[in-house]
């Protein structure tokens, strides 16, 4: 019964969202509509036990297979997943500690290619990818961002950047690169390395917060991102930048945020306070930029340890990942943009990435 | 040096003793029968059990008692720590000679780094050692383990040397040689050189889903390491004696880390300089008796890691810490009933690295123990104090104090005497202060953290019987240990920045049955069988209705079996012994996906001694793991399979 109602609940969503698409987004045939499809969650496992892994929950049955890739391709990911994304039909998962970037058939999840991203034998730990035409762009912590033929599935190529990147994103028709040097503590970078996508080179170094880290454009000509600070007097702040001129606009310093993600005017903002145990998720309109809700739940669900957000594009569902207690089975809730708990299931050690499934469906 | 002239000063005239037995190394290779009579539980391996247990590492022969869980990386330069009845490795004290072994940036003592050579005993007591005439500090830990080595090869009045060499599986090589010489009158000196080199490039299985089973080598896995001691014992003209003892000991080896899927990259080294000198003055009289400790370590370790992503190119992480000691303990009687015993410890450690939030954090802690005990014909019972005070200054910003009071107490009695039966009882309490690791390691330590507490229970009885050329022996034990502000290391924002906090609670349950007979026959063969088991139940009761709420903490076996038996016939000894560890949870949550199998392995020994006019041959082949077992104790750390080691000795 529940499973029904969640179905008719979830068309019924489905129907709204994608009616309310712009009309000039992306070109469709009139007869067409996207529906999601399922949503794969990659869990980061624990550094060092080869326990990375990633559930998808379909929402034909909605069931969750606990690990995907385990079940198509009878191996384990790796070790340490650091970011999963779906692009030109294709699922990537980019492998941190086994310094792999693992490519699979998006709808699948069968495993297409697995390439290991390696200096002579010194593991280069791969973080982050963003796509731009028919390139992956793959930050690598050892101040690289390797470019990734999407086609042939080769690399074609290592950009040097500055130190430890740990974000990476498409803003203004340029590759935006975070320098974190998250491994010299206590000198951390503040510098984002700009990409032209067509020479493939580095073009500049603009000066972001201290320790950057994930970053993604509005579509007012802005670059939100998270700089992590030094953990000490420095706090995690979200910060705008000018995606045209490299300069930082505003450091919203009434808030601490450690991650966030962008849908439509939205911005959907956590941070994580492990001193009091306690999460918060609050809501920010880029347009304005200023806060809508500080309280993103409204239903009064507790997510114990926010551990990543993302919205579904199509059906504007936010998910938002509870890693609990960093060393068991982790939870996914599903909420409206209302904030109200929709679904929940459970996920792998860690749940950190989603990526979205969507399928062109023909209308009778 | 005050209380070295105290001492001399106390001195009484008692007649020469013809023995050269000193406290603290006076077991000879007989079972003490105090292992029968003590009201804490204790264990004990002699010299004949020792020389007939199979193994290569000192922790092959711990590994054996009941309730001892040995947390090793695997390899001969992997890192070993031992856990008692589920407590932390860091509620453990470590005393060689009667000295005790400490490192205050972790808290442990790494078991990998002490040889095999001249050990005369090892013993582990739950709780305390009854003995009243001890440093404060052997109260303060839950539980001890002593290691002691021979203080001489040969008799009382000659000189001697022994030549060792040790060679087998994976590229051990491994000389040793020991000298033994008088200087003057009354002292009998020793000086022991041992260098120990291994490959440790043993190959094992790597899993991974239904891929099939891909054996690899263990790469980065090699250890150089020096071992020398100087060792003098000084007999005065009554029973009082004076050692002295000085270590150094050198050791550069590979990390080879956790095993990684389609990564097998490894790099990390790590380079030990430890040097420590002991003095210590034992003098007993009757019911009277005195010991006084000094000493010094110095402990240099520098853990590198060449591939480390920063902008150096690599870490290289210096640590040195300096640690003095000083102990006077002193035993009395009170009238023919009781005993009381008094000690006073005085601990100062430092340390200095670039890796730490403090400089040069300091720690001072004086301890002050007062037992009685009162001994009646079938029983005895005792009563201890522990005083401790500790100061940390963390560089010169801020400074913390501590005082804790910790009491024990422990009762034997006779409750049958034929058959043989005594009923023990004890209660300890006890706590062990974080390290400055746990304090002010970069990032990661919490310099607000308090200390991990535990109290102790524990009931058993003991049986013990003999039958002409037979004697047997058991043990059984229940046990129940509380933990509470359990120290463990959370992740704080991302799983790259963890953080130390007082969250945890452990209730802690088990039962533990040791079994012993012995069989001698006057032609000379000897049979020993030894057989202990433990079951634990080891929860986390920390956060009800949290996901690991009663559920077993990480890496705790259910049940361990061990199961040794050995022959002496003459020239030969055959030894064997088996291990099993049930299934454990490498992580809080006791989910499938948490779960390490459960092992068991089979070691064996031949040795054979052969006298050759006044010098003894020895040959002695040593098989680890005989059914190759694959298994893992450290998620992610296999260790070696069937090992071979050939052992030769001659004794001048």
């Amino acid at each position: 019964m529940k499973t029904r109602l969640l179905l008719s609940v979830l068309l019924i969503s489905v129907l709204t969202f994608s009616c309310t698409d712009e009309p000039d987004d992306k070109p469709q045939a009139p007869d067409t509509l996207v529906r999601s499809a399922g949503v794969y969650v990659l869990n980061e496992g624990l550094y060092g036990a080869n326990n990375s892994s990633i559930t998808r929950f379909s929402f034909d049955d909605s069931l969750s297979v606990a690990d995907i890739f385990m079940q198509q391709n009878g191996r384990g990911l790796g070790d340490t997943g650091s970011d999963l994304a779906i692009y030109g039909g294709k699922l990537y998962a980019v492998v941190n500690k086994s310094s792999q970037l693992e490519v699979m058939n998006a709808a699948t999840g069968v495993s297409v290619r697995q390439i290991p991203l390696f200096d002579g034998d010194v593991p280069r730990q791969p973080r982050k990818i963003a796509f731009y035409g028919n390139r992956a762009f793959v930050c690598n912590f050892d101040g690289t961002v390797a470019v990734v033929d999407t086609a042939s599935l080769n690399v074609e190529k290592y950009i040097t950047v500055g130190s430890n990147p740990d974000g990476i994103t498409v803003a203004g028709g340029k590759i935006w690169v975070s320098n974190s040097g998250g491994l010299n503590f206590p000198d951390y970078n503040n510098t984002l390395s700009v990409i032209d996508p067509v020479s493939l080179t580095e073009e500049k170094q603009v000066t972001a917060g201290v320790n950057p880290y994930v970053l993604a454009p509005d579509s007012y000509g802005d670059l939100y991102l998270i700089a992590r600070g030094n953990y000490g007097d420095i706090k995690s702040r979200l910060m705008i930048m000018d995606a045209g001129t490299g300069n930082v606009k505003h450091t919203f310093s009434e808030f601490e945020a450690i991650n966030f993600t962008l849908a439509g005017d939205t911005a959907y903002v956590y941070n994580y306070d492990w001193m009091s145990g306690s999460s918060s998720i609050l809501m920010l309109d880029v347009k304005t930029e200023t806060v809508i809700r500080n309280s993103f739940v409204t239903d009064g669900t507790v997510v114990q340890t926010v551990y990543g957000i993302a919205a579904d594009p199509v059906s504007g569902l936010v998910y938002v990942s509870d890693a609990l207690n960093f060393a068991g089975t982790g939870k996914v809730y599903a909420f409206t943009s209302e904030g109200k708990l929709k679904f929940s299931f459970s996920a792998g050690m860690n749940p950190a990435v989603f990526a979205f499934l969507n399928k062109k469906v023909i209308q009778d | 040096m005050a209380i070295f002239l105290l001492n001399l000063l106390l001195q009484a005239q008692e007649p020469v003793k013809d023995t050269l037995s000193i406290g603290g190394v006076e077991v000879t290779g007989q079972r003490p029968p105090e292992s029968q009579r003590s009201a804490s539980p204790m264990q004990v391996l002699g010299e004949h059990e020792l020389n007939d247990l199979p193994g290569s590492g000192i922790s092959d022969a711990l590994r054996t008692f009941s309730g001892v869980t040995i947390k090793d990386y695997g390899g001969i330069g992997g890192l070993k720590t031992v856990v008692v009845r589920s407590l932390g490795a860091n509620h453990t004290g470590v005393f060689i000679d009667g000295v005790p072994v400490s490192d205050v940036a972790t808290g442990q003592t790494d078991l990998s780094r002490f040889v095999l050579d001249d050990l005369q005993a090892v013993e582990l007591f739950v709780g305390q050692d009854p003995a009243l005439c001890q440093p404060a500090r052997a109260y303060a830990s839950s539980s001890i383990v002593r290691f002691m080595y021979r203080s001489q090869d040969t008799g009382v009045n000659k000189s001697g040397f022994r030549a060792g060499f040790r060679t087998g599986s994976f590229g051990l090589v491994n000389p040793s040689a020991k000298a033994t010489f008088r200087i003057g009158e009354s002292t009998l000196a020793g000086l022991s050189l041992a260098y120990n080199h291994a490959k440790g490039d043993y190959p094992f299985v790597l899993k991974n889903g239904s891929l099939p089973d891909t054996t690899l080598q263990r790469e980065n896995g090699d250890i150089t390491a020096l071992n020398m001691s100087f060792r003098t014992e000084t007999r005065f003209n009554d029973s009082a004696a004076l050692i002295l003892n000085t270590w150094l000991y050198a050791a550069d080896r590979g990390l080879p880390g956790a095993v990684i899927f389609y990564n097998h990259h490894s790099s990390q080294r790590l380079n030990n300089l430890d040097f420590s000198g002991s003095l210590s003055y034992r003098n007993k009289k009757g019911r009277k008796e005195l010991l006084s400790v000094l000493s010094y370590t110095n402990a240099f370790l520098r853990y590198r890691d060449p591939d480390f992503l920063n902008q150096n190119g690599g870490l290289d992480n210096h640590f040195s810490q300096q640690e003095v000691y000083l102990s006077q303990a002193v035993s009395l009687p009170f009238g023919s009933f009781f005993n009381a015993g008094f000690a006073a410890d005085l601990v100062l450690n430092s340390l200095n690295t670039d890796q730490y939030t403090a400089e040069h954090p300091f720690r001072a802690t004086g301890m002050a123990s007062a037992s009685l005990k009162a001994t009646a014909r079938r029983s005895e019972a005792q009563a201890t104090l522990l005083f401790t005070h500790l100061h940390d200054r963390n560089g010169s910003a801020t400074s913390a104090s501590r005082t804790e009071l910790s009491p024990s107490a422990s009762f034997i009695t006779l409750i049958l005497s034929r058959p043989l039966i005594r009923l023990r009882l004890l209660f300890k309490n006890s706590f062990r202060m974080p390290g400055f690791n746990d304090l002010y390691y970069n990032l990661v330590g919490n310099p607000d953290l308090r200390p991990e507490f535990v109290n102790q229970f524990n009931g058993g009885i003991i049986y013990t019987g003999s039958k002409q050329d037979f004697s047997f022996e058991l043990h059984a034990d229940a046990f129940r240990n509380i933990v509470k502000d359990k120290i463990l290391a959370v992740p704080s924002q991302n799983l790259f920045l963890w953080s130390m906090q007082n969250l945890g609670k452990a209730d802690i349950r088990g039962v533990e049955i040791q079994g012993n007979a012995a069989y001698s026959h006057r032609s000379g063969l000897n049979t020993r069988l030894a057989l202990n088991y433990t079951h634990q139940k080891a929860l986390d009761v920390s956060l009800e209705g949290g996901p690991t709420y009663k559920h077993q903490i990480p890496y705790i076996p259910f049940q361990t079996f061990s199961g040794t038996a050995s022959v002496r016939f003459s020239e030969f000894g055959f030894g064997i012994s088996s291990l099993y560890n049930s299934h454990r949870y490498v992580l809080g949550e006791n989910i499938p996906a948490n779960l390490l199998h459960s092992w068991w392995t089979h070691d064996l020994v031949v040795n054979w001694e052969r006298p050759l006019g006044q010098h003894v041959f020895s040959l002695r082949l040593d098989v680890s793991n005989l059914l190759n077992t694959q298994y893992e104790i450290v998620k992610g750390f296999p260790m070696s399979g069937r090992a071979f080691y050939l052992t030769l000795n001659f004794k001048l």
